[in-house]
């Protein structure tokens, strides 16, 4: 790890004012992504500012019947948090998919919404990467991309997005609060990570001088008709080939509401709310997902090792709607 | 430039003067002596150098020895009761669960962590809860022999 | 041997180093505290193959607290190490032959000024063509890896008339299979320490291999063996890896250059670039059976990459050629097996030199057979398996111990039951399999003498104490030659004290690989302990003045054997023995029985003696996303005798651990795998019920009937994952691992009319 400055912030703007006051500061919480990149010489911040001291924790009701996550609250307090199993199970399945024990005890919801592709040329400062320095070229387009992405690359840049947290948070349609120097803000799920574009080496649009306070999570929770289903090579602790956050709102057999994020497969928790609506008054049938999963991958590009997660993704989706569907008729 | 910490190790007040690049994993190996933590991989990949923070367990070598300031840490070192092997450590050599030993610290106090919170464990739950610590040696099964008994021991029943 | 204490063979028997282990104060190499040391650090290369034009160090000589950076120039003795061959420069003198190669290495004040400093130092090459396929590498014209060539050796066995067996043959299969490079993982890093005592370099290294560090350290530095001590640090596992020189060299010449305690200790990614790897190999087998399903002939060729240097590779070659028939009577056959040298990373030692990817084959081609037949596939290798007076592929006769029909034949009711549970499961895409897979593992080195010393002395107060040059990786070598010394000497094993692999202290126990401690250190320790027993009964009688037959060994004392009151203690003995000038140390020597194998025809005696396992597994298969879940493995071994059962039972479920990694997910890629994030081991969460049955057919040559198991553990365990797998799916996977994606192909393919 490369020397640094360390202070510890006591209140928000005084967050503020350090992260303005230094350009190549950054804010740290749990630091399980941004110690790892350190150690790799990936991130080289000139001073560290601590804000695990922030009253930015807790889990909150809200007046419209919702949930707020401080940007604080660890993987471990939101996945096991009583009104989270209840009502939005899907959050805590994803989260409880992810990482180790370890580090969902110190990573922090506000952290796992910034966290880094684990794309192995991104780590690797040997080798050329536009994520890292924009413009070198990328080195997984013909390298080995396995774990790749197959939606919204670009030319400069195929990593994908590594959180299953925020492919649930992205289903739900969860907004993120943030405060920066000119206030307070909230990004809808959707517009807060980028597709890569010509700018892979920014991630999402929060904003240098800003920080995330918070998620909201809407009133409707999906309990009864969800599934999270995540594929990856090893039983728990890797992260997704793909992985489906599928959320159904059910008549019957008749489904009234559908949301499909998916994650591992695109440089941000990939949604498509137009073919979404494709099943809005259809029955639960096989057929019926199949049509939505192909709509969702018809335009999903294949890199050489990593073509495979098109086909997988597709069926991913028809057993993680399936499941959705399932549950109703069961219980 | 150093920073002056104070924080508890395995119950004793410490105080030490760290660069805030220094991790917690090599503060308590280098400045305390206390090498029972491993360093096995340096990046939450394999859990050897776990040890509990404020109750939870979790990855030294990614916490920041400047985070830990003012907090609680049990090392391995501080998990037997004035040489009194803990229920959990008892269990490890009845059931066979060492083999090489290096994954053993970490394995145990992320065993800790779980009976403390959950003392009757399924052993789905007990293998979650290790998910994060690999083991190449022992498939992993003595282990989790060994923490179900050590979670019978703690109720008054004798590890078998 | 009425006075051999109950209790200590085939017992639960406290492992020696638990304690510490578990209290976190045993001491690995890196949590030696040596305040004053150097931190070393390697600049390693990042080219595959290239002339090295020049090394500029002068901007590290500028960081304060470097020390010195070292380069070939430096090597005072031979720059060359290997076990095998001696091909390795331990820093690169004119070339570099993969990426991670040392080309310097630099002593500094702390780690991170040793990091600074190498990575300043601007290394000039000059590229040469690569070669990353053995094939390729075979090829007239290939550039060269090492100057004599590239074929790294060639080993052919030679029995019957395969093309004539095979025009007789009621059914042929002839498939290829392919295997990926694989790291071992082991949890600890490599790591070592070095300082001058006097005249005496000493180093504390993590090792499988301590009499062999020691002499290619000395000749590294151009020293007498005698002037290098190696003492094993705790060891957090080797699986092989830890056979060749890792840090040793480089903390033995800065240690002895700068006459100071110097440190080293490895990255991950550096044990991940650096560190040998299980040989890739590609086997084409085809082999034929009769109606009656008994094997009549067999075709196989196999080539493997050995990457840039030896390593253990001629060993690999050997074993794979020996194995390829796995446990079954083979009368015609050709088997020809070939590595070749690549700039990809070295292959070397991983638990079963290359027995794990011959299995593979060897068990899928059964399972071919067998299909090919409508036989089951227990049927026919109960039909085909060693039995006593078999021939092997070396034409060896077996004589004793020959478990293999012993371990199908435990396997039997946990195979059939499995196969009802398997019929009775019907649920959509989820598909149930069942496979076998069964193997023979040879205990030693190939065809060659690989002896083991010991010693036990006796000291004035009555103590047993055993010397051991073995190294204890974790698999509880210690324990289990303790648990020896005390079964022959009347003890209980506490009561031996053991000092482990110290070159000053003990004398060779050989390696610890091959599966060979127990069988051959544990035969050494036996020798010993009889002559001290020896001793301590003539010694005692004479003190008694009793008949020497009549007084018998017991809790450290002797005494005859109808009279407990007519006794001396062994501290007695000892007292009297010294008095008289008698040696109280006694050592102990076992070779096993072995003959070097025909050039031409590999024929010969290879191994003393041979282990047998079956593993069954079950699986399911989601056919709609290629995942494959382990439900349970039943696995039974053949080891003679188990002296520490527990110890066994934590051999066997570590082996089908490492097997289901070797099966459904491991692959090293070489330039892209660096951390345990890209190479996934299997975690708790992925492990099935693992189900040990022990399986005792005593080896009439072995210390109380024991053979070995650390390697057998693992080899049946892939070939009987990707037997259930074909059975789920009726579609069989060629090439490991059989990753998400391959499982889904075949599940895809197999839905297809």
């Amino acid at each position: 790890m490369n020397s640094f400055s360390y202070t510890r912030a006591d209140d928000v703007a005084t967050a503020l004012r350090e992260v303005a006051a230094d350009g190549a500061a950054k804010f740290i919480a749990g630091g399980t992504n941004l110690i790892d990149l350190m150690k790799e010489n990936v991130e080289r911040p000139s001073r560290l500012i601590d804000i695990t001291r922030l009253t930015l924790g807790g889990i909150r009701p809200r007046s419209d019947g919702g949930l707020r996550l401080g940007a604080l609250a660890t993987n471990t307090d939101v996945a096991y948090h009583k009104e989270i199993e209840r009502r939005y199970p899907l959050l805590s399945k994803a989260i409880l998919a992810g990482a180790s024990p370890q580090l969902r005890n110190m990573a922090t919801v506000g952290g796992n919404l910034l966290q880094r592709t684990r794309c192995c040329y991104f780590y690797d400062t040997a080798t050329p990467c536009n994520k890292r320095t924009p413009g070198v070229g990328c080195s997984a387009i013909a390298g080995f991309n396995r774990a790749h992405a197959i939606l919204g690359t670009s030319a400069a840049c195929i990593a994908s997005h590594p959180s299953d947290m925020c492919v649930a948070l992205a289903a739900l349609e969860a907004v993120v609060r943030v405060t920066g120097s000119v206030g307070e803000r909230v990004v809808p799920f959707a517009a807060f990570h980028r597709l890569p574009g010509d700018t892979p080496n920014i991630d999402t649009n929060l904003q240098a001088d800003e920080i995330i306070t918070g998620v909201d999570l809407p009133a409707r929770g999906f309990a009864e008709h969800h599934a999270y289903l995540k594929i990856r090579d090893r039983a728990s602790y890797a992260f997704a080939l793909v992985s489906v956050a599928a959320a159904l709102e059910m008549d019957g057999n008749t489904i009234t509401e559908a949301r499909l994020a998916l994650g591992g497969v695109a440089h941000k928790p990939w949604r498509d709310p137009q073919t979404e609506t494709m099943l809005h008054g259809q029955s639960a049938t096989r057929e019926n997902f199949k049509r939505v999963a192909e709509a969702l991958l018809r335009d999903a590009k294949g890199f050489g090792r990593n073509r495979f997660k098109i086909e997988l993704a597709k069926l991913a989706i028809v057993r993680a709607l399936s499941q959705a569907s399932f549950k109703e008729a069961h219980s | 430039m150093k920073r002056i910490i104070t924080l508890t190790v395995n119950g004793e007040p410490v105080e030490g003067a760290v660069e805030p690049n220094r991790t917690l994993l090599s503060f308590l190996r280098e400045d305390l002596g206390l090498t029972g933590a491993k360093h096995g991989c340096g990046l939450g990949d394999c859990g050897a150098c776990t040890v509990i923070l404020d109750g939870k367990p979790v990855n030294s070598c990614l916490v920041l020895a400047v985070q830990a300031d003012g907090r609680e840490v049990l090392t391995i070192e501080g998990l037997a009761d004035n040489g009194k092997l803990h229920p959990i450590q008892e269990a490890f050599i009845e059931t066979g669960a060492i083999q090489c030993g290096f994954c053993s610290p970490g394995m145990i106090l992320s065993a800790k962590a779980l009976l403390d919170e959950s003392p009757k464990p399924t052993e789905t739950e007990i293998r979650t809860a290790i998910s994060g610590n690999l083991c190449r040696c022992t498939g992993y099964q003595k282990i989790v022999e060994a923490i179900l008994a050590a979670a019978g021991t703690a109720q008054g029943k004798e590890v078998s | 041997m009425g006075d051999r204490p109950a209790g200590v063979i085939g017992e639960k028997v406290e492992r020696i180093g638990s304690r510490e282990r578990l209290l976190g104060k045993a001491s690995f190499a890196a949590d030696i505290d040596l305040p004053e040391a150097v931190h070393l650090v390697a600049v390693r290369s990042e080219r595959p193959h290239a002339r090295i034009v020049g090394i500029d160090v002068s901007r590290a000589q500028h960081i304060s607290e470097c020390l010195r950076v070292f380069t070939a120039e430096d090597v005072p003795g031979r720059n060359r190490v290997g076990i095998i061959r001696k091909d390795q420069p331990l820093l690169a003198d004119d070339k570099v032959r993969c990426i991670g190669d040392p080309v310097a290495l630099v002593a500094a004040e702390t780690l991170e000024a040793a990091r600074e400093a190498a990575a300043a130092i601007r290394v000039e090459y000059e590229d040469i063509s690569a070669l990353f396929d053995p094939e390729e590498a075979l090829r007239p014209g290939a550039p060269l890896v090492h100057a004599d060539g590239n074929l790294l050796g060639r080993r052919t066995v030679k029995r019957g008339n395969p093309e004539a067996a095979f025009k007789h043959a009621d059914v042929v299969v002839e498939r290829v299979y392919t295997t990926a490079h694989l790291e071992h993982a082991y949890l600890e890093p490599d790591a070592g320490l070095g300082y001058m005592d006097g005249s005496t370099l000493v180093i504390h290294a993590s090792t499988q291999n301590p009499h062999y560090d020691q002499k290619d350290v000395a000749e590294l530095l151009g020293l007498d063996e005698g002037s290098v001590r190696i003492i094993q640090a705790a060891t957090g596992g080797g699986f092989g890896s830890k056979l060749d020189l890792n840090v040793q060299g480089f903390v033995g010449l800065a240690a002895y250059l700068l006459n100071r305690p110097a440190r080293m200790v490895y990255t991950r990614e550096e044990a991940f670039l650096c560190t040998p790897k299980r040989h890739p190999l590609t086997i084409a087998y085809k082999s034929a059976a009769n109606r009656d399903g008994r094997l009549l002939a067999a075709d196989i060729r196999v080539v493997g990459d050995t990457g840039a240097y030896a390593s253990y590779g001629p060993a690999v070659l050997n074993r794979v050629a020996l194995h390829a028939t796995g446990p079954y009577e083979l009368p015609n056959l050709f088997v020809e097996s070939v590595l070749a040298y690549t700039n990809n990373p070295t292959a070397g030692a991983m638990r079963g030199f290359g027995v794990p990817q011959i299995a593979f084959a060897h068990e899928s081609q059964m399972d071919l057979l067998a299909a090919a037949l409508g036989m089951s596939p227990l049927e026919i290798r109960l039909r085909n398996c060693y039995r006593i007076g078999s021939l092997t592929a070396s034409g060896q006769e077996l004589t004793g111990s020959v478990g293999i029909r012993a371990t199908l034949d435990a396997v039997a009711p946990q195979y059939a039951a499995a196969v009802r549970e398997r019929n009775g499961t019907v649920s959509g895409h989820i598909r149930r399999g069942v496979g076998i897979g069964s193997m023979m593992y040879g205990i030693g080195n190939t065809g060659q003498q690989n002896p083991a010393t010991a010693h036990l002395e006796l000291t004035l107060d009555g103590g047993v104490v055993l010397y051991s040059g073995a190294a204890d990786v974790g698999q509880g070598s210690s324990t289990v030659l303790a648990q020896i010394a005390a079964a022959e000497l009347g003890l209980q094993p506490e009561a031996i004290r053991t000092v482990i692999a110290d070159t000053l202290l003990t004398t060779s126990a050989g390696a610890t690989s091959a599966s060979r401690q127990t069988y051959i250190s544990g035969n050494a320790v036996l020798d010993a302990a009889r002559k001290l027993k020896e001793v301590l009964l003539t010694e005692a009688a004479d003190m008694l003045k009793f008949d020497r037959a009549k007084v018998i060994l017991e809790h450290g004392s002797v005494r005859a054997v109808r009279d407990a009151d007519r006794s001396v203690s062994f501290a007695e003995i000892a007292r009297r023995c010294h008095k008289l000038g008698m040696p109280l140390k006694w050592q102990g020597f076992f070779d096993p029985d072995t003959t070097p194998l025909d050039l031409e025809t590999g024929q010969g005696v290879p191994y003393a003696t041979y282990a047998f396992a079956t593993h069954v597994a079950e699986v399911s298969v989601d056919t709609l996303t290629g995942e494959v879940r382990c439900l349970r493995v039943v696995a039974a071994h053949d080891v003679g005798k188990a002296v520490n059962p527990q110890g066994v039972h934590g051999q066997i479920c570590g082996g089908v651990a490492m097997g289901i990694g070797f099966a459904l997910m491991e692959e090293f890629v070489p330039g892209q795998t660096e951390s345990l994030k890209d190479y996934h081991i299997p975690s708790a969460a992925d492990m099935p019920e693992v189900i040990p049955i022990i399986v005792e057919d005593p080896e009439p040559t072995g210390p109380f009937g024991a053979k070995g198991v650390g390697e057998p553990a693992l080899v049946p365990t892939a070939p009987a994952i990707l037997n259930a797998i074909a059975d789920a799916l009726g579609v069989r996977i060629y090439d490991l691992p059989a990753g998400l994606e391959r499982v889904l192909q075949a599940a895809l393919s197999a839905r297809k009319p």
